[in-house]
């Protein structure tokens, strides 16, 4: 295999497909689930990856920091499924010949999981995506600050206030014992 | 330290993600796609330069104010601006800001180094601790703000002359300033809105957290927390107008706003443009509209795109009618921050990974790029300075 050397570092002559197929295979499960996580559905998950991936592909020279393309990616996802609900015909119900997703059956639930999941698709968009980067992704809340372009402040507002929300109307049973 | 109840909560995510019935994407579906989001990006830029000729050569407004119907000099003469200076043409070919332009003077505003060098208008210096993230100069204060890297907890320290910390206010962001550093504002971690002026500061109580979008001599435009679609502003002595129906305001100069009026994400893009009382004079869907310049014969615009990965577009729309004056791009680079020096010139913080710099460039209404701080290595996660206000 043949090298390059820039600014004195020395590196494989890859192609850019090579290299960006490389990432996309090692790193598109986690992105599709975060993906799924934010959108609660298949068909916008694929679409959300799909346009992220896109858009790195445009970008993919510009990258130089290797380790940042997660961070990137995140990006562009969250802040392409909350942009998209600034659409307001994003928010009516559209008439679709693609059925609508199938219960995933979780063997391990006993009804909690499935209750906490719907409360947190409940939520609006912004405040979705903070609890969702704050306790699946478990980012800081600078980390999750920089990831909305918002102040630190605003994610912690959003995440109190989501969490109260979804405390208020989790099932007694399932809201026990917290506040610690 | 989480509760119970927050462990529940990620156990159901992850739970959730798990067993997501999601299919991978392949590669030609990418690249199919994005082929349809650079054409898309191309068609806007062309219509863009298109637009700004038609708007520019039927007017033909002399410099004199006499009216010159010879299309060969109408681009000599462009659209009605005020300023002291005769208006350049505009420049039609967008151009390329590189590291290789001729050094100039050093940055005529306020600006730090990622080392705490604090350099103010006028050329004096402070030294400071390192950290600071954003300078500003209101009313003679030099205010630098820092935010804590653990907590996010944000701080606005007034800096005295010898770099040594005279006050220090708790902040959830930089404070935002006039162009003429006469006033300026920030929020508070209460969420209320702090004002900065000659007679001192003021704390305005709003409904949650606040989020300050503009600020300038006549007051600080503002959503409240949770609102969609409501830019309003406050004034020194607390009054507060609107609600503007506009997604944010980016900049304000007296009655004029530059404002985001809609977003796009399967475009994707967005439209915005300047507002004068509430009223729309023109909008754009081929930038983001946002500084007016300090006479407010210009705005300064960017991509009309935010994907995360940076501004590849700085361009000079003229305030009145949103005709482009001049467009830069950098070559798979970033425009990083961008502030204007006087009503003539812009300076931009850019990246360019070619050679992997840093570098504070001047860049003119004619299309001129100069070094306003010279090149400096370092990769595009980390600037090593920032333009003040």
């Amino acid at each position: 295999m043949s090298a390059t050397t820039i600014l004195g570092e020395t590196r494989p002559i890859v192609s850019k497909d090579e290299d960006f197929t490389h990432y996309m295979t090692a790193r598109q499960p986690a992105m599709l689930r975060l993906a799924y996580v934010l959108t609660g559905d298949t068909a916008s998950a694929e679409d959300l990856v799909q346009v992220a991936f896109a858009k790195l592909y445009l970008a993919w020279n510009r990258v130089e920091e290797r380790g940042a393309l997660d961070g990137y990616v995140r990006r562009i996802l969250v802040n392409e499924h909350n942009s998209s609900w600034r659409r307001p015909w994003r928010r009516r119900e559209r008439v679709s010949d693609t059925l609508p997703d199938s219960p995933v059956l979780d063997t391990y639930d006993d009804g909690g999981n499935a209750e906490l999941w719907q409360l947190v698709q409940s939520l609006p968009p912004r405040q979705r995506s903070v609890i969702v980067l704050r306790y699946y992704e478990q980012l800081s809340e600078a980390e999750i600050a920089d990831v909305l372009g918002v102040s630190p402040g605003t994610v912690k507002s959003q995440a109190s206030k989501a969490l109260a929300s979804l405390r208020g109307r989790t099932p007694r049973s399932l809201a026990t014992g917290e506040d610690g | 330290m989480s509760t119970d109840f927050e462990q529940q909560l990620a156990g159901a995510l992850e739970r959730r993600a798990s067993t997501a019935p999601v299919a991978p994407q392949s590669l030609d579906a990418v690249r199919h796609r994005a082929r349809g989001i650079r054409r898309r990006r191309i068609a806007v830029s062309a219509a863009g330069v298109a637009a700004a000729l038609a708007v520019i050569a039927p007017l033909g407004l002399s410099a004199t104010g006499v009216l010159d119907g010879d299309p060969d000099r109408s681009r000599d003469i462009a659209v009605a601006s005020p300023g002291p200076s005769p208006v350049p043409p505009p420049v039609t070919e967008p151009v390329t800001v590189t590291t290789g332009a001729a050094p100039g003077d050093a940055p005529g505003i306020a600006w730090l180094e990622a080392d705490g060098t604090l350099h103010l208008p006028g050329g004096t210096m402070a030294q400071a601790e390192p950290g600071y993230r954003a300078l500003s100069v209101v009313a003679s204060r030099v205010l630098a703000f820092r935010s804590d890297p653990d907590t996010g907890l944000g701080t606005v320290d007034e800096i005295g002359t010898d770099g040594s910390v005279l006050a220090s206010y708790g902040a959830l962001m930089a404070p935002m300033t006039d162009d003429a550093g006469t006033v300026g504002a920030w929020v508070d971690r209460q969420g209320r809105i702090v004002w900065a002026g000659a007679g001192g500061q003021t704390t305005f109580d709003t409904e949650g957290n606040a989020q300050l979008l503009s600020v300038d001599a006549d007051g600080a435009w503002f959503t409240p927390e949770g609102a969609e679609r409501a830019a309003s502003r406050i004034a020194p002595d607390g009054s507060v107008t609107g609600p503007l129906d506009v997604l944010g305001v980016n900049d304000s100069l007296g009655e004029r706003v530059t404002a985001t009026l809609t977003y796009d994400d399967m475009e994707p893009g967005s439209c915005g443009g300047v507002l004068r009382g509430g009223r729309e004079e023109w909008r754009t869907c081929d930038f983001t509209v946002d500084r007016f310049s300090p006479d407010g014969a210009w705005v300064l615009a960017t991509d009309a795109y935010l994907d995360g990965m940076g501004q590849g577009t700085l361009a000079i729309l003229d305030a009145g009618t949103g005709g482009a004056q001049v467009q830069y791009e950098v070559e798979d680079g970033v425009f990083f921050d961008w502030r204007w020096e006087d009503a003539a010139h812009a300076l931009a913080v850019v990246h360019t990974p070619a050679d992997q710099a840093w570098q504070v460039v001047r860049l003119g209404l004619d299309g001129s790029v100069e070094q306003a701080v010279a090149p400096r290595r370092g990769t595009d996660l980390e600037p090593p300075f920032w333009l003040g206000s």
